[in-house]
């Protein structure tokens, strides 16, 4: 071999392990489960072949058709009060008014270090019917109980709560390091103007800001239609299928009621459906830009 | 090229070394108390099966359940043996992964009561021992309910209800319901169900099609609302209320009376245990079971003399069983462990009650039919939650809905 043909295949022979890797775990596995998802494949040996009739069976299945209104519902009012907390919070803190950054910082960055059989604990006391904290606080000025978690009209958005309370001062955090980014001399000038604070904030801040909350929204998009954690630990996806997410009705499927052959098909359409939604919103965002 | 050759060798060496330490282990899958039981055991069992080592792995139950069914499906990484829930079992058999020990264990049916030994065969054929039975016992306070009166023993589930109808306000209830319950609530209901002799699929895994047993049992569990905390599984509304006193029964098997003394040791000598009440006086003297556990071998298991020796010892020895009680508060499936002293032991917290001889021993589990069950139990849990949540005319028309679609979804 030359040293010609050395050097032009060396960059390939570097990253050969980790394609090899890539390929054997985790090309190869969601080949196989792409395979399955056209098969009634239960566990015991053979894989009879199926065609479409597993994907039909899902948008026929009113629990999956439920799971997926659940899981859609929660996306909605997660991202939307996520994000706008979570750009609230680093806006807030950001301000060159603000003191003890660090503090606001480690505090709102906190619940994402607690690790979720802790926030179940916490939460089943926070949401308890008798004696939660906040029904003892609704109670205490006079107002009625609320079955946090076993109320179906209820429980998904008590959900929403707990992941907001996870995951917003991971994204604080993102968002913070962005709108550091953003040269100070952008919001003198805009003083010098004339431009009120709101201003600097709609003409300054959220447009300089725009990639960086395309990856949060994209990214808590992914994460919020992924949603397995909280509904499985606090409510198992009840009451009556009311936190049931596409995830939990996956891994019913797949590991309670040993069908995997169905599941690989609905890991494959959720897949699709997160796709879709982070393509719709990546072009959303490039189209304004 | 004689370095290559001496690496090759070595590294064949080592594998051929850890071949057989592996063909030496015994491999056991477990979860909390069940592993404390292994624990226990494991010096006993290894110097009574020498060359034999017992590896103790700790797993959650279910994600015990989610990585067996993994090894299966895979063919590779199953243990030796593993313990698994009885009413999950049928499932696993079906998979055909398991090692069928006909030939071993064939000569033990009559051991245990066929209500667990039902569910380790199938066509004849058997794949595990059962490793405990979880009959209902009915706990009580048996100091607040001697104050207020009460006539002890409770005979029957009316006198119960009628009593709970009493005694139940101002924040005190006679009983705790799962509600809503999801998979919890089904276990609570089938509790009943069983200790009527009822049964959802028969004994060929059909749905059993207008089923007057399990719906009157439904209308009789939805009764028990007006006298039951209500709560999720693991609410600190329990918990409060059986510090607090307000709890006034506990109808559960012995892993109940576990929790009970765990989260409130200060209510030492203020429990009583006493059988499952009956159905009407002269009903069978029948209880309903709520868990139970099973040992198995994968047929993958590369150790099955070990593995065969070790179930034996845990599920069909007196020694092994005297610790499934002793250690895990559970009651032996071998039916010879039940007239031990180490079963017949006076319970300090129950103020020297003897729970098996008081309250377990005058009632037997009649056979329950799991087919589908993870399945079945999702279905019957969502529409009980819907019956609580008032979707329903009548406690029948749910049992109809939950009927309806259980033979749509298992025809």
């Amino acid at each position: 071999m030359t040293q010609r043909t050395l050097r032009r295949w060396a960059p390939y022979l570097y990253l050969a392990p980790f394609f090899t890797l890539f390929a054997l775990f985790w090309l190869g596995p969601i080949a196989s489960s792409f395979w399955y998802s056209f098969t009634s494949w239960n566990v015991s040996g053979a894989a009879p072949f199926v065609g479409l009739d597993n994907y039909r069976a899902l948008f026929t299945d009113p629990r999956f058709l439920k799971a997926l209104r659940n899981t859609l519902v929660f996306w909605a009012f997660y991202t939307a009060i996520m994000v706008s907390m979570a750009l609230s919070a680093a806006i807030v803190i950001h301000a060159t008014s603000v003191r003890f950054k660090g503090f606001f910082r480690a505090s709102i960055f906190l619940p994402v270090t607690i690790s979720m059989a802790v926030v179940a604990i916490i939460f089943e006391m926070v949401f308890a019917r008798g004696t939660g904290l906040l029904n003892l606080l609704l109670t205490g000025v006079g107002l009625a109980r609320v079955d946090w978690l076993g109320n179906r009209d209820v429980a998904l958005y008590s959900i929403i709560l707990v992941k907001v309370w996870r995951a917003f001062g991971y994204y604080s955090l993102i968002l913070l390091a962005g709108l550091a980014a953003i040269p100070k001399e952008l919001y003198e000038a805009a003083r010098v103007d004339g431009a009120s604070w709101w201003q600097g904030v709609t003409r300054i801040t959220l447009p300089l800001l725009r990639p960086v909350l395309a990856f949060v929204m994209i990214m808590s998009s992914i994460w919020a239609l992924e949603l397995f954690d909280e509904p499985y630990i606090l409510t198992g996806g009840g009451p009556a299928d009311a936190t049931l997410s596409i995830t939990i009705y996956l891994y019913q499927h797949s590991f309670q009621f040993m069908r995997l052959g169905y599941g690989s098909a609905v890991a494959f359409t959720l897949t699709a459906i997160i796709v879709l939604i982070a393509v719709i919103e990546k072009r959303v965002v490039d189209r304004d830009n | 090229m004689k370095q290559a050759a001496r690496l090759v060798a070595a590294l064949g060496l080592v594998a051929a070394f850890a071949t057989v330490q592996a063909q030496g282990n015994v491999e056991y899958w477990c979860w909390t108390e069940h592993c404390a039981v292994a624990q226990a055991l494991k010096p006993s069992f290894e110097a009574q099966n020498p060359g034999h080592t017992l590896v103790i792995t700790e797993l959650g139950p279910w994600d015990l359940h989610d990585k067996l069914l993994i090894a299966l499906a895979s063919n590779t990484g199953a243990p030796d043996v593993a313990l698994l829930v009885q009413r999950r079992f049928r499932q696993y058999i079906e998979s055909g992964r398991l090692l069928d020990v006909t030939d071993d264990f064939g000569t033990l049916e009559e051991e245990y009561p066929p209500s667990v030994w039902e569910i380790v065969t199938a066509n004849g054929q058997i794949y595990g021992l059962p490793y405990d039975q979880n009959p209902g016992v009915l706990f009580y306070r048996r100091d607040l309910l001697e104050q207020a009166g009460v006539e002890l023993p409770i005979e029957t589930w009316s006198e119960f209800v009628e009593i709970g109808r009493e005694l139940t306000g101002d924040g005190r209830y006679m009983t705790w319901q799962f509600v809503p319950g999801g998979g919890w609530g089904v276990a609570f209901y089938t509790m009943f169900l069983q200790s009527r002799g009822g049964n959802v699929f028969d004994a060929d895994g059909a749905v059993i099609r207008n089923n007057e047993l399990a719906a009157d049992t439904l209308c009789f569990y939805q009764s028990l609302g007006d006298i039951a905390l209500q709560t999720e599984n693991n609410s600190p509304d329990f918990f409060v209320a059986l510090k607090e006193g307000n709890l006034l029964t506990y109808a559960n098997p012995t892993w109940g009376l576990y929790r009970v003394k765990q989260l409130a040791p200060e209510l030492s000598g203020t429990w009583d245990a006493q059988p499952w009440p009956l159905w009407s006086e002269d009903a069978e003297p029948f209880t309903g079971a709520w868990g139970g556990n099973v040992v198995t071998i994968p047929a993958q298991s590369r150790n099955p003399v070990g593995a065969k020796a070790w179930v034996e010892f845990l599920a069909a020895s007196t020694e092994g069983q005297s610790q499934v009680w002793q250690v895990g508060g559970l009651v032996p499936a071998y039916q010879p462990t039940l007239a031990t002293d180490a079963v017949l032991q006076p319970d300090p917290f129950l103020a020297g009650t003897v729970i098996y001889e008081q309250a377990i021993a005058s009632r037997t589990l009649p056979v329950f039919n799991y087919f589908n069950w993870a399945q079945a139990e999702t279905i019957i849990g969502n529409h009980i939650d819907r019956m609580f949540a008032g979707d329903y005319a009548t406690c029948g028309a749910a049992w109809n809905a939950i009927e309806a679609e259980l033979a749509a979804t298992f025809q």
